[in-house]
């Protein structure tokens, strides 16, 4: 007969015992003073990353990461304080009627393949891409796209698209070897061809992804010292899931890029020697999403009373353990469109207050009558369920904001769920209040949260005068003109607060043995260029 | 004088010879500190369970704190506490309706042959896969939570009951007693609930107090993977869970919540071994 395990009395007692021992295992290990040297072994550089990615056509990826991103180059990209710098096109013009883009290629580039990169294969590119990718539809209103020479090609628009130079910079778009591609079909995830700084070398899926040098690439981005092939001869990304493991070896010194280090970690690492700790902000924020059709919060004045129940930097110092800034207003810094002012606005506004809260409630018909410290209308307290994914930081922030809200005298219900059972519950309406979250290159993404034919997916919140805005700012193509739209658009937010933007994150990012390691805030994207590993 | 010579009660003999029993008595003893300790959690706890303290964060074990803080600065004794009485709850509905419906189960299978195959063939499925497993799949359809927890473990757990009563069933249906209410026309629910269920009670005894801590402990291991309790319930298991991550930081948060379940659930063993023993005719 097998074993089964709580049947067997004394096994379970061993069972809990091994929880008591893991820990004391795991304390020991801790010790700096077991830490060995950087990473051996050759020119490697080692990154240790989250999530392997679903594929490395970039055109059929879902989710772009560094993993896969680094075997291509965007048109366009941002340097380190926002502007836009060149990528694989060295200039780009856009005409006066917003439609037609033009983007002029640097001269000489290959692909991997060893195929020039020319107007037509990037035009062929573009069109596999329009044709293939599942994020097709944030792209804009693409009508065709033509190479005018060998290294000018156009993009003709259907209607003025403001946004399409965040989607070129994004690097979703970015060129493919089209020619390759078309002869390998969809073995072309498994043999990609780009025209990024390294080249595929070969792949162990769930594990680990390899790739060698291209001796070919001759420039590298602006706001890099290197202009030629990048400095070690490999790079190698391991994918470790859990923190413990990834903690580890990091430590061990196999890895030289540990991503996404855990908060509660980073003080340990920085006692490390030898170890360099990165902090890049997010491209997008935390939020309470409201259900805005909900009988409660299509009050605006209870809206605001949460809003102005919620004290913003003990979520950031407690739950994030200060990896992260406080965020009142619609926009991080790290988002085109974000507005000092706006953001200093909504902080005079939404800056913690009870007083006011209360007096927002009271002015609803919600006070404490009976004095249990609930606040209650019609003998029944005001008690609100949130919707929460399991992410440790999350989970902190939400009982975080429980004890907050409790001191307003309003009862919040915690509710645990993976995130598409959220996205679901959310498409049918059945939710309060949900902790969500947000990534984007440009303001354009208040028409994909709240423009009318959008707004179901997260807070069923629209505006007309809103929606106008939204509309426009897609076709504006004056970039100052264009920002006084979206500080407008952000105004009405502020008054109407359909969500509480609670904090953006700080990913940190800590490195051992090597050099130069430089994170873009605006594209999220690591630049290799400089890196160098120790002798 | 009848009353001298009469013979003591069969459960008296088994109380004196359980009470003769050091290690299952010492087992009862800690269950008692842990019951009663529960039970007084909101009179005897130091501070209040979900107060935060943001000064007094991952502070060590001190006299204001005697099991030190967590990452929100509240008081882990005092969460241990209230969490007693979550475990101890959790493991008491568990056990409670598994034993229901398995002894259910698994008289109707000793009893009616019939169906037997039927009822043990579900048995023998859902035991070929190991309980936990079993009890993760039954969450990853309901989804996460206690009450689903509590679901997954019953589950997983019924077999084990089905197959110890059907076992008992079986060879007591074959007695001459029972055959003998059987000719007079009994009833079968009658001959069920008044001439077998009391003679399968010492198996179901046993099994159920080792089951307690059983399921004690693999709701914990459920909290602890995240499925079972969620913050800022101060169950135990997710207590282990939560101060994982802070091992290197705070030991205080997992040791304690994690020394907690093992002692509860070496009582529960310990006095489940002495029953057992207490119980066996052989044993006399």
């Amino acid at each position: 007969m097998k074993k089964q395990w709580w049947k067997k009395g004394s096994l379970s007692v061993l069972l809990a015992t091994a929880i008591v021992a893991a820990g004391c295992s795991s304390q020991t290990s801790t010790n700096p003073g077991q830490t060995t040297e950087a990473p051996k072994g050759g020119n490697t550089l080692v990154i240790s990353a989250l999530v392997d990615p679903d594929t490395l056509d970039l055109h059929k990826s879902t989710w772009v990461s560094s993993a896969n991103g680094i075997l291509y180059e965007p048109l366009l990209t941002r340097d380190m304080s926002g502007k836009v710098s060149p990528g694989l096109a060295e200039k780009y013009e856009v005409s006066e009627d917003g439609k037609v883009w033009t983007f002029t290629l640097r001269k000489g580039l290959r692909f991997h393949s060893g195929e020039p990169v020319t107007g037509e294969a990037v035009k062929q590119s573009f069109e596999r891409m329009l044709e293939v990718s599942p994020v097709k539809s944030i792209i804009g209103p693409v009508e065709k796209v033509e190479a005018t020479d060998e290294h000018t090609f156009k993009v003709h628009l259907s209607s003025p698209f403001a946004p399409f130079l965040s989607v070129v910079m994004s690097g979703m778009i970015s060129p493919v070897d089209a020619k390759k591609a078309k002869e390998l079909g969809d073995g072309f995830g498994d043999n990609p061809s780009g025209t990024g700084p390294v080249m595929f070398e070969k792949r162990e899926r769930g594990a680990s992804l390899t790739y060698k040098k291209n001796p070919d690439y001759n420039w590298g981005p602006e706001y890099a010292q290197n202009k030629g092939p990048i400095q070690v001869d490999n790079v190698m990304f391991r994918f470790l899931k859990d923190d413990d493991t990834r903690m580890m070896e990091f430590k061990k010194g196999t890895i030289h890029i540990l991503s996404d280090v855990p908060a509660n970690s980073v003080a340990e690492l920085q006692s490390l020697p030898g170890v360099e700790i990165n902090k890049t902000m997010d491209i997008g924020h935390k939020y309470i999403a409201f259900n805005n059709l909900h009988p409660l919060f299509s009050d605006v004045r209870l809206r605001k009373a949460i809003a102005l129940s919620v004290d913003r930097d003990p979520l950031v110092q407690v739950a994030l353990n200060g990896f992260g800034k406080p965020v009142y207003g619609p926009l991080p810094p790290t988002i085109w469109g974000y507005s000092e002012n706006i953001e200093n606005k909504a902080k005079q506004m939404y800056s913690r207050d009870l007083n006011q809260a209360r007096q927002l409630m009271a002015d609803a018909g919600w006070t404490d009558t009976n004095g249990d410290g609930l606040v209650d209308k019609d003998g029944k307290p005001l008690s609100v369920e949130i919707l929460v994914s399991p992410e440790p930081a999350f989970q902190r922030a939400v009982q975080i904001l429980q004890s907050q809200l409790k001191e307003a005298g309003i009862d919040l219900k915690i509710t645990v769920q993976e995130m598409a059972t959220i996205k679901d519950r959310i498409s049918k309406k059945s939710y309060d209040m949900a902790l969500m979250y947000f990534g984007w290159y440009d303001a354009d993404i208040f028409y994909l949260l709240f423009e009318k034919s959008n707004s179901a997916s997260r807070m069923y919140f629209t505006r007309p005068e809103m929606d106008e805005l939204l509309n426009k700012g897609r076709t504006e193509m004056n970039d100052e003109k264009r920002f006084k739209i979206y500080e407008e658009a952000q105004e009405i937010l502020l008054n109407e607060t359909p969500w509480v933007p609670l904090w953006v994150n700080e990913t940190v990012t800590a490195t051992r043995g090597i050099k130069g390691m430089v994170i873009n805030p605006y594209t999220q994207g690591m630049v290799l260029s400089d890196i160098t590993i120790d002798k | 004088m009848v009353n001298q010579n009469r013979p003591e009660s069969y459960w008296k003999v088994i109380g004196k010879r359980l009470s003769r029993n050091k290690t299952a008595m010492g087992g009862a003893l800690i269950l008692l500190i842990f019951i009663l300790a529960s039970l007084l959690a909101p009179w005897i706890a130091p501070h209040p369970v979900d107060q935060m303290n943001f000064d007094n964060r991952l502070a060590g074990p001190s006299a204001s704190n005697l099991l030190g803080t967590d990452d929100f600065g509240r008081d882990i004794f005092s969460r241990l506490l209230h969490g007693g009485r979550i475990s101890l709850m959790m493991g008491l509905i568990t056990v409670v309706l598994s034993t229901v419906f398995g002894v259910t189960l698994g008289i109707i299978a000793g009893y009616y042959r019939r169906v037997d195959i039927f009822i043990m063939q579900g048995m023998d499925i859902l035991m070929s896969l190991p309980a936990l497993l079993l009890a993760i799949a039954v969450i990853a359809v309901l989804g996460p939570g206690l009450t689903n927890a509590m679901v997954a473990v019953v589950i997983a757990v019924i077999p084990s009951y089905v197959r110890v009563v059907r076992s008992a069933v079986l060879s007591i249906r074959e007695k001459e007693y029972i055959e003998a209410v059987r000719a007079l026309g009994i009833r079968d629910w009658k001959i069920l609930f008044k001439h077998i269920l009391p003679n399968i009670l010492s198996p179901i005894i046993v099994l159920s107090t080792i089951q307690f801590g059983a399921s004690i402990l693999a709701a914990a291991a459920l909290s602890f993977l995240g499925l079972g309790a969620q913050p800022p319930m101060p169950e135990w298991g997710a207590m282990v869970f939560v101060g994982k991550s802070f091992l290197s930081q705070a030991w205080w948060m997992s040791i304690f919540p994690g020394m907690t379940i093992m002692l509860v659930v070496l009582g529960f063993n310990l006095l489940g071994d002495g029953l057992r023993d207490a119980l066996d005719p052989k044993t006399r």
